[in-house]
């Protein structure tokens, strides 16, 4: 279950090391939970890139944005889920996420009670514009 | 009443006559001046007692890289349950019958021989009945860095057998990720 690539007392690069301390125990070392309570990030995470209410949901996720790192960091961890642990989910040419953009992020979390409807407004968006996104819909499914 | 009234009037005034606004004034600026010093928040003051002056917690200078068997051994940090390795299964491992859950508590232990801080998986071992042991060294509840509930990835009090696996908890392993930076 453990990554094959993290050698046991190797030094974690710092990104890697916000995001497992931060995300990685519930989203997974390597981006799958394997668990269905929790969304896999793995192949799935760029996906939210589609489109911009895709973009601005992810960036404004309540416990993204109670992540204990600054807006630089944070907009690291964010790249490093979607274009690295995302494995080609995102659509070419989206741009990374800055630390202006997640600092704005912040100011407005998402506060909605009913996050669940939220996110499948966000992603019958994204399905219009990303077919292959359909494993979006495997989190929260009946 | 009226004795009571004239000793307050007689006690009021002397102690105008003695005292002066402006070393009232110095006092008060002098006890402003110094109020940053000490931490008078709760949480500053809770976040001052985690560390002493070396920047250590109590765990920390008492942890130990010899028996993984104690709670003192220094992946520990912060297990908030029964080690594994006193239930038949490792500091890594489950024991037979039980089923690592899919999800974890993460966070980071300092290893005394290096002084180096590295990233631990408190990974649960679920599906049986909670072990039972007699041994008090085997029974922890540390817990260096650890969170309230109200910022669930950071606490170790939550019970982690969630997921796939069953909901019971039987015992955590503490699996080494790598180095912390």
């Amino acid at each position: 279950m453990i990554a094959a690539s993290l050698t046991a007392a190797a030094k974690l690069p710092p990104t890697q090391s916000a995001y497992l301390e931060g995300c990685g125990g519930c989203h997974g070392i390597d981006g799958r939970s394997y668990a269905p309570k929790v969304p896999d990030i793995a192949g799935q995470a760029g996906f939210y890139l589609c489109t911009q209410a895709g973009r601005r949901y992810i960036a404004r996720l309540p416990n993204v944005d109670f992540a204990h790192l600054d807006a630089q960091q944070l907009a690291s961890v964010m790249n490093y889920v979607v274009f690295t642990l995302g494995g080609g989910s995102a659509p070419a040419g989206a741009p990374p996420f800055t630390a202006a953009e997640m600092a704005a992020a912040r100011a407005e979390t998402i506060d909605s009670p009913d996050l669940m409807r939220v996110r499948a407004g966000i992603i019958a968006g994204i399905l219009k514009t990303c077919p292959a996104a359909r494993g979006l819909l495997a989190y929260g499914a009946p | 009443m009226i004795v009571f009234d004239t000793f307050s009037e007689r006690f009021t005034r002397r102690f105008a006559r003695a005292s002066s606004r402006r070393s009232m004034l110095a006092r008060f600026g002098a006890a402003m001046l110094a109020a940053p010093a000490f931490p008078m928040l709760p949480v500053a003051r809770a976040r001052a007692a985690d560390a002493d002056v070396n920047g250590l917690t109590d765990f920390e200078r008492n942890a130990q890289t010899k028996d993984p068997a104690k709670c003192s051994y220094w992946r520990h940090c912060a297990i908030d349950g029964i080690l594994c390795g006193c239930c038949g299964g490792g500091v890594h491992t489950c024991p037979p019958g039980a089923e690592p859950s899919p999800i974890c508590w993460i966070g980071t232990c300092r290893n005394p021989d290096d002084g180096r801080h590295y990233v631990i998986a408190y990974r649960d071992c679920c599906g049986r009945s909670a072990c039972t042991t007699k041994d008090p060294d085997c029974a922890c509840d540390t817990n260096d860095r650890d969170l309230p509930i109200y910022s669930p990835f950071n606490s170790n009090d939550i019970l982690w057998c969630y997921g796939k696996a069953a909901a019971t908890y039987h015992c955590s392993t503490a699996v080494l990720m790598g180095q912390a930076s």
